[in-house]
C-alpha cells in the first residue's frame, strides 16, 4: 500500500504560518508522500510562498505540488516556484516525477490546469480570439499533463491538478461556475494514463469524492472541503489500472 | 443600484481587493442588511471582509456570517 496525503487550497501568508504544522510533523507516521493541489498562497508573492515554504518544507515525506490560479495573481509564478524548490517542495508544471515509497515507484504528473468546462457543456475554439485563447491554454494543459503522465516509469501513477478534471466533485458550487473551475480534457488525459488516483483542489464548496468517465477515483483535496490538514488515500500497490486507461493501451 | 448589482460588484471586489482576495465569500441582501458568508482561513481574513463592505456600503446593516475554518488534527484516512 501507498499512503497518498493530499490537501490544496491552503492559502498560506504570514497570518496563518503554523496552523497546519503540529500535524505535518507527524505526517510520517500517516503518509508515503503529501500533494499540494494549488492555491497554496493567496496572492502569489514570493513573501507568501515564504510562509509556504515555512509550513510544508523539511517534512519526513517528499512534497510535490502543482500552483493554482493564486499562485499566478501576482505575475511571480516563477519565483514562487523556486521559493519552494528552495525548501524542498517539487513544484510540477506539465512533468512527473517519481518517489520510492517502500519499493515501490510512485509517478506523479502534475499540472496546474485551467477552466473550459465539461463534456457537452464546454467552451469551444470558435469566435473572438480571446475565446479561443482560453480554450487554448486549456488545451495546452490537459496535453502536458498527458505527457507528464504518459512518461513516468512506476508502478503506481498519480494525477495532480489544481482545476477539477470531473464535474462529480463540484458537486456544491453553482453550476455557472463549473466552466472556471475545471475541464474534462484533464479527465481525458487522467483516464488516458493508467492513473489510480486523481487529487484536485479549486473547488472550495465542492464535493471530496467522484470519479472519472473511466472509473478512476477523483478526489477533491482543498482545504474548506476536507476540512483536515490532509486526506491520506491508501492505494493498494497491487491494484490494476481502471477499465478507462486499459482501453487506449489496448487500442 | 438593484441589490443584485450590489452583490456581484461586491463579490468581484472581494476577489480584486489585495487585502481580501477571497473567491468563496457569498453576498446576499435581507431586507436592509448585507449579509456575508462562507469560509476563510483566518479571523484576520474575515475582517477584512468586514471592513471592506463597511467601506462600500457604509449606510448598509451588516450581518457577517462567515466562519473561519479550523486546521484541526489528520482524522481518518480512505482506503481506495
Amino acid at each position: 500500500v501507498i499512503r497518498v496525503a493530499a490537501v490544496g487550497d491552503v492559502h498560506m501568508d504570514a497570518d496563518v504560518v503554523g496552523r497546519f504544522r503540529p500535524a505535518l510533523d507527524e505526517i510520517g507516521e500517516r503518509a508515503d508522500v503529501l500533494l499540494l493541489a494549488g492555491d497554496l498562497t493567496r496572492h502569489g508573492t514570493a513573501d507568501e510562498a515564504t510562509c509556504v515554504a515555512a509550513e510544508f518544507g523539511g517534512l519526513a515525506v517528499p512534497v510535490l505540488a502543482v500552483l493554482g490560479n493564486h499562485d499566478h495573481h501576482a505575475g511571480d509564478a516563477a519565483k514562487v516556484t523556486r521559493v519552494l524548490e528552495q525548501a524542498g517542495i517539487v513544484v510540477l508544471e506539465g512533468r512527473g516525477t517519481v518517489v520510492r515509497c517502500d519499493g515501490v515507484r510512485l509517478g506523479v504528473g502534475g499540472v496546474k490546469g485551467f477552466g473550459g468546462g465539461f463534456a457537452g457543456r464546454c467552451a469551444t475554439a470558435f469566435g473572438e480570439a480571446e475565446m479561443k485563447a482560453f480554450v487554448h491554454y486549456t488545451e495546452v494543459s490537459a496535453a502536458s499533463l498527458d505527457a507528464a503522465l504518459s512518461g513516468l516509469d512506476c508502478d503506481v501513477r498519480v494525477a495532480l491538478t489544481h482545476y477539477a478534471p470531473v464535474p462529480g466533485t463540484l458537486d456544491g458550487e453553482p453550476l455557472e461556475l463549473y466552466p472556471f473551475l475545471g475541464s474534462y480534457l484533464l479527465g481525458q488525459a487522467i483516464d488516458d494514463n493508467h492513473v489510480s488516483l486523481a487529487v484536485h483542489g479549486h473547488a472550495h464548496a465542492g464535493t471530496e469524492r467522484a470519479a472519472t468517465p473511466g472509473g478512476v477515483p477523483v478526489r477533491n483535496v482543498a482545504h474548506p472541503v476536507i476540512r483536515q490538514p490532509y486526506r491520506v488515500y491508501d492505494i493498494a500497490t497491487n491494484r490494476q489500472p481502471r477499465a478507462g486507461a486499459d482501453a487506449r493501451a489496448a487500442s | 443600484m438593484h441589490d443584485e448589482y450590489r452583490a456581484a460588484q461586491l463579490r468581484r471586489l472581494f476577489a480584486e481587493d489585495s487585502e481580501v482576495a477571497e473567491l468563496g465569500i457569498d453576498i446576499t441582501f435581507r431586507g436592509t442588511a448585507v449579509v456575508l458568508s462562507g469560509d476563510v482561513a483566518s479571523r484576520d481574513r474575515c475582517l477584512a471582509a468586514e471592513r471592506l463592505v463597511r467601506q462600500e456600503l457604509p449606510d448598509c446593516e451588516l450581518v457577517n456570517e462567515i466562519k473561519v475554518i479550523a486546521a484541526g488534527p489528520a482524522v481518518d484516512e480512505e482506503v481506495l
